[in-house]
C-alpha cells in the first residue's frame, strides 16, 4: 500500500495532467483573469484554482 | 498563619470555627482566601500539597483513562501550593458573550448566568492576575475576512504561590494549612448541611477536623467530583450525586494539529484566530481557536511564495512550510463524558478516578470545519495556502487524539452550574443543589467551556463566590 505522501503525490500529477488536456485558451495565463477565483481542496491542499492552472503550466 | 499538618497540632482548628474552611490552594482557592479576609471573614485554607512538589502528593492525582486516550492524570495537573498555576501557560482571556447564550447547534452549551455576571469581577481578576494591558490584534488578514476574527488573549508569566505565599500566610484571618488531605466531609444528620471537612497528613496517622460556617471545595477540575463522589460514608451515591451529576460532563479544549501552512510572507510570531457567529451559524458548528504557528526552519525557504507552492504541489516531499496550525475547539457538553471512581484506592483508601472522556460528531464536525476555513480564508485573502492532515478531509479516518495530543489540560464542567438539579451540581451561586453550605470554585462549575483558557474565568467566578458568600455569611 502506498503511503499517503505518495498517494498525493500521484493523485495530484494526475489531476495536473488533466488541467493539460484542457484547451490552451483555458489554461492560458494571458486569459482574462476570474472576478472571484474558485477554492478547490485537492489531496488536502486548500486552494485557488489558479493555482492548479499554473503548477500545470510549469509541469508542462 | 502558615501550618504544616505533619507537625503537631496547636489546637488551632480544635479551638476555632472558620467562617469558610477552603480545601485546595490553586488558583481559586487563594483569591478565594484572600478576598474574604479582605472582607474581614477568617478562612481556613487547606493545601495537600506542600510549598513545592513532590512525589507523595503528586501520587495521589493517579488514576486511569478509561475513555479516548489522554494525557496520564497525575501528569497534567499540579498538587502543590499554587496548584496547576504552577506550569500553565498563563494565556488568558474571557468568555465570549455567545459561551453564555445556548447555541442551536447544542443547547446544553450554556450557563445559567449572563456574561455580565462575571464581568463585573474582570478588571480585579486581572490585577489579581498581573495582566499587561491589551495588545492591538494581530490579523494576517488585515480585517477584510468576515468569517475567522483575531483571538486577542493576554498573557502572564505570573505563579499564584511566589506571588501570593506572604499574603497568606502574614494574614491573620488566613490560616494556610499545608500537607491537609480531605478525607472526608462530614453531614448533618437530615443531610442538608456540611458539619466538619477531615484531613489527614502524609506521616501522622490522626485525622483531624476543620469546622466552619461555609465550605468551599477548590481542589480542581477532576478532584472536585471526585472529593464529592468519596464523601460517601452518609450517602453512599456520594455529596450531591442524587441524580447521578457529579463527575459528568467533562470537557477539554480538544487542541490538534491540522496541517502546514505556506505562507505570502513569514509571521513574527504565533497568530491566534476564533470563528465568528457567522461561521458558526452557517456551519453549525461549535466555537474554536486556530492558531498558526511559525515554524524554525533550519534552512530558511529561499523560493518566493508562488514557486514554492509550485514546488510543493509538484513534489509535497520537498515541500518548505512556513507554519503549523492547529485547532482548539469549544468541546460539545455531553453527559456520557465524565469522570467516576474506580476501584483502585489512594494510600487514604479514597478510590481513585477513572476519567471517561469521549467527544461527539459535532465536535469532529468543529475541528474539521475549523481547519478547512482557515484554509479557505488563507487561500481567499492570498495570503497562504493550507496543506490539511489526511483525516481532516477523510472523514473515515478518526480525529487523532492520542496521549501525546489531545486537550489543554483543562478540566472543565464535571460540576456543572445549572438551575436545575438533573443537568448539573452546583446553583448559580455555586451552591452544591441539596446542600446549604457547601460551594465549590474552579472550573468544574463551568456550565459551557467556550475556548477560553479558564483561569481568567475561574478567577471572576471566585471573587463572585467571595461576594457571595460574605453576603451569605452576614454580619455576624
Amino acid at each position: 500500500m502506498a503511503a499517503f505522501g505518495e498517494l498525493n503525490r500521484r493523485r495530484l500529477l494526475g489531476l495536473l495532467t488533466g488541467l493539460l488536456a484542457l484547451p490552451a485558451a483555458a489554461r492560458s495565463p494571458a486569459r482574462a483573469p476570474r472576478a472571484v477565483d474558485e477554492i478547490v481542496i485537492v489531496d488536502g491542499w486548500v486552494l485557488l484554482a489558479s493555482d492548479l492552472e499554473r503548477a500545470a503550466l510549469h509541469a508542462a | 498563619m502558615l501550618l504544616d499538618a505533619e507537625q503537631p497540632q496547636d489546637g488551632t482548628f480544635k479551638d476555632t470555627i472558620f467562617d469558610v474552611c477552603i480545601c485546595g490552594a490553586g488558583p481559586a482557592g487563594i483569591t478565594l482566601a484572600l478576598t474574604l479576609a479582605a472582607k474581614g471573614r477568617r478562612v481556613a485554607l487547606m493545601e495537600a500539597g506542600g510549598l513545592d512538589v513532590t512525589t507523595e502528593s503528586q501520587d495521589l492525582y493517579q488514576g486511569k483513562n478509561v475513555g479516548l486516550a489522554y494525557y496520564p492524570l497525575d501528569a497534567c495537573r499540579l498538587r502543590y501550593l499554587g496548584g496547576s498555576s504552577n506550569h500553565w501557560g498563563g494565556f488568558t482571556r474571557p468568555l465570549d458573550a455567545r459561551d453564555f447564550q445556548p447555541m442551536p447547534q447544542h443547547p446544553l452549551n450554556a450557563w445559567p448566568i449572563p456574561k455580565s455576571d462575571l464581568d463585573a469581577y474582570a478588571e480585579r481578576a486581572a490585577d489579581i492576575l498581573d495582566l499587561p494591558p491589551l495588545a492591538p490584534p494581530i490579523d494576517i488578514f488585515r480585517g477584510k475576512e468576515d468569517l475567522i476574527e483575531p483571538g486577542i488573549y493576554r498573557v502572564t508569566p505570573m505563579r499564584f504561590a511566589p506571588k501570593y505565599r506572604n499574603d497568606l500566610a502574614q494574614s491573620q484571618l488566613i490560616t494556610l494549612c499545608l500537607n491537609a488531605n480531605l478525607v472526608d466531609i462530614e453531614l448533618s444528620e437530615n443531610l442538608a448541611a456540611v458539619t466538619g471537612m477531615v484531613f489527614r497528613a502524609y506521616m501522622r496517622d490522626e485525622p483531624f477536623r476543620v469546622v466552619a460556617r461555609r465550605y468551599v471545595v477548590c481542589c480542581g477540575g477532576l478532584e472536585n467530583p471526585r472529593a464529592l463522589l468519596n464523601a460517601n460514608r452518609q450517602i453512599p451515591a456520594g455529596i450531591a450525586n442524587q441524580h447521578d451529576q457529579v463527575g459528568r460532563y467533562f470537557c477539554e479544549h480538544i487542541e490538534i494539529g491540522v496541517g502546514q501552512a505556506i505562507l505570502a510572507a513569514p509571521l513574527a510570531e504565533d497568530n491566534f484566530y476564533i470563528a465568528s457567529d457567522k461561521l458558526m451559524a452557517d456551519r453549525r458548528c461549535l466555537s474554536f481557536e486556530i492558531m498558526l504557528m511559525p515554524l524554525q526552519q533550519v534552512s530558511p525557504c529561499a523560493l518566493p511564495f508562488a514557486e514554492r507552492l509550485t514546488q510543493a504541489l509538484h513534489d509535497p516531499g520537498k515541500a518548505c512550510f512556513d507554519a503549523n496550525v492547529s485547532v482548539v475547539t469549544c468541546q460539545s457538553v455531553n453527559p456520557s463524558s465524565r469522570a467516576i471512581l474506580g476501584n483502585t484506592k489512594d494510600r487514604f483508601g479514597l478510590r481513585q478516578l477513572e476519567l471517561d472522556w469521549h467527544i461527539a460528531d459535532i465536535d469532529r464536525h468543529t475541528l474539521r470545519t475549523a481547519a478547512e476555513e482557515m484554509g479557505r480564508a488563507l487561500a481567499r485573502h492570498e495570503v497562504g495556502r493550507l496543506r490539511l492532515d489526511p483525516w481532516v478531509t477523510d472523514t473515515s479516518i478518526n480525529v487523532p487524539i492520542t496521549e501525546q495530543q489531545s486537550g489543554s489540560s483543562h478540566h472543565m464542567c464535571t460540576t456543572r452550574m445549572s438551575d436545575d438539579p438533573k443537568t448539573g451540581v452546583v446553583d448559580r451561586d455555586c451552591r452544591v443543589h441539596g446542600i446549604e453550605n457547601l460551594h465549590i470554585g474552579g472550573s468544574s462549575v463551568f456550565s459551557s467551556p467556550g475556548i477560553s483558557n479558564p483561569t481568567f474565568t475561574i478567577i471572576e467566578l471566585a471573587l463572585r463566590l467571595a461576594d457571595h458568600l460574605d453576603g451569605r455569611l452576614g454580619k455576624g
